[in-house]
């Protein structure tokens, strides 16, 4: 899971950058990160 | 001997096969993340023992010379590996196939249904069993290691959407679970006596074009933008912790349905560069009608309609936005609204000129009609409310989504313990209003988590990497 500052929002998935404003995403070093993510396959 | 195994499909849903393109399939899909990957095989028994009971499941739609009907087929669902684009067309003009399907990947399980079988509360009864009934196969321990007391609770609350339903009148046979919903209600409401509901020539006032004239005078905003390269819908799924929404739609007295599509108006407002001080926008709102109407139809049965807003009227803060929506939505739903709006309905059902007219020149009608409202259309909506599962599967049940396939821009919202799910899916790959309702939201302190497909090529080949 990464964060994106500028949306204020956590991103889900295989992103290099934040796929709503294309600002660049932080990592998330939380809990959740290491939780298994289920990305929607479209 | 034999009865009968086919329905003629109903005029109301006549449109959906009008107005179904390549990238708008009226294909929508309801979604379950579960807290393990999904057992393909217990699925699979899941959905055989629920198919079995829901005989509407079991239509495959045909072409006649003056309309469509539904007709029973023995097609058996089979569960599949999720492969395909969400709300892939499901009807094919050439082949008998059934008119939904359910898939699953990872942790999650799709029912995908073609709108011309179900609205979206006929379809969430049939999930919410084959949910339920997954749950009991894939953890039978759980269930029978039980006390007696709490077995017989849950029994309780499981009785399951079908039975509280359909109960009442028994089992039902294929043409009575395939009847249209309108007509149901005609025939009930004659049989009982208490409903008063005129169809025929008495409801001939109602039956014109739906938009306002006023509107015509109005510039309603259109989005326009780029298209996805394959037609499939560019998804934005929204998880947003309800107990952090749902005080900011009271602080506006408003329901949270009303207060996001304030929301939505704004994000459309703020990040349209053609937008003009004085736009309208407007949206569409399909209504439940089982709310206010004895009905125990699967099929659909729903009235839309249509809230607006003019900017540039008065201060457009999303409290004035809210309060005009609200009043709007009130007044659609006085009593009298909504029994005109059903008379148009089943006038419509009733209409003999849709028996009388051959099929293809029905759509060809059909076709412009929707294409006429559709001018006088900014984005689209629908909610599902608050989904609730018996307590001892709860814990099996992460998160419940929602969404459609679309010609415009579009959000579909559903709530399940403290998880409300907005899933904006739209045929254009930019995703601004998303972006700017997101920023609205999360400027309000609320904690949003956002699920993006890959829709270009080169985005696609990034989530390779």
């Amino acid at each position: 899971m990464n964060h994106c500052p500028y949306c204020q929002a956590d991103i889900e998935g295989n992103w290099q950058q934040c796929p709503l404003c294309k600002g660049s995403l932080e990592k998330r070093t939380d809990k959740k990160a290491s939780d298994p993510v289920v990305t929607p396959k479209y | 001997m034999e009865r009968q195994k086919w329905v003629r499909l109903d005029n109301a849903s006549n449109i959906f096969l009008a107005a179904s393109t390549n990238s708008d399939t009226k294909v929508f899909r309801l979604s379950a993340e579960m807290a393990h990957a999904v057992d393909p095989g217990c699925l699979q028994k899941a959905l055989d023992k629920v198919y079995d009971r829901y005989l509407l499941y079991h239509s495959v739609l045909r072409r006649g010379v003056f309309w469509y009907y539904l007709e029973m087929s023995e097609l058996r669902p089979i569960v599949e590996e999720e492969n395909v684009t969400p709300c892939t067309a499901l009807y094919h003009f050439d082949r008998k196939e059934l008119l939904f399907r359910v898939l699953y990947r990872k942790k999650r399980i799709h029912l995908e249904v073609f709108h011309v079988l179900s609205d979206g509360t006929g379809a969430l009864w049939f999930f919410e069993d084959v949910l339920k009934e997954y749950i009991f196969l894939r953890y039978p321990e759980e269930f029978s290691e039980m006390p007696q007391s709490e077995q017989d609770r849950m029994e309780q609350q499981l009785e399951d959407s079908f039975s509280r339903y359909f109960r009442q009148q028994g089992p039902q046979s294929f043409t009575e679970a395939a009847r249209s919903a309108y007509r149901s209600v005609v025939k009930t409401s004659k049989r009982a006596g208490r409903v008063a509901i005129h169809f025929g020539k008495k409801t001939s006032r109602y039956v014109r074009p739906s938009l306002k004239p006023m509107r015509k005078k109005k510039r309603v905003y259109r989005i326009k933008g780029e298209k996805t390269p394959d037609q499939r819908p560019r998804v934005v799924e929204l998880s947003l912790p309800l107990q952090q929404v749902l005080p900011l739609a009271r602080q506006q007295n408003v329901s949270l349905m009303i207060y996001l599509t304030a929301l939505f108006f704004e994000a459309i407002r703020k990040t349209s560069p053609d937008f003009r001080p004085n736009d309208t926008i407007v949206v569409s709102v399909p209504v439940n009608l089982r709310q206010f109407y004895t009905s125990s139809s699967a099929r659909n049965f729903f009235s839309t309609t249509y809230l607006e807003y003019t900017y540039g009227q008065t201060e457009d803060t999303i409290e004035a936005i809210c309060e005009n929506l609200n009043s709007q939505l009130k007044n659609s739903l006085s009593k009298e609204k909504l029994g005109q709006r059903l008379n148009k309905l089943i006038a419509s059902e009733y209409n003999p000129f849709g028996r009388v007219v051959l099929r293809p020149i029905k759509d060809v009608i059909l076709k412009g009609i929707n294409r006429l409202n559709n001018r006088h259309l900014t984005v689209a909506i629908s909610n599902l409310g608050k989904v609730s599962f018996p307590e001892r599967m709860r814990d099996h049940i992460q998160q419940l989504f929602f969404l459609s396939s679309v010609a415009r821009p579009q959000f579909c919202m559903i709530s399940y313990q403290d998880c409300l799910t907005v899933t904006f899916t739209s045929p254009f790959v930019d995703t601004a209003i998303q972006q700017a309702f997101v920023r609205l939201l999360s400027a309000q302190g609320v904690t949003v988590t956002a699920a993006v497909n890959q829709v270009t090529d080169r985005e696609i080949e990034e989530g390779r990497r």
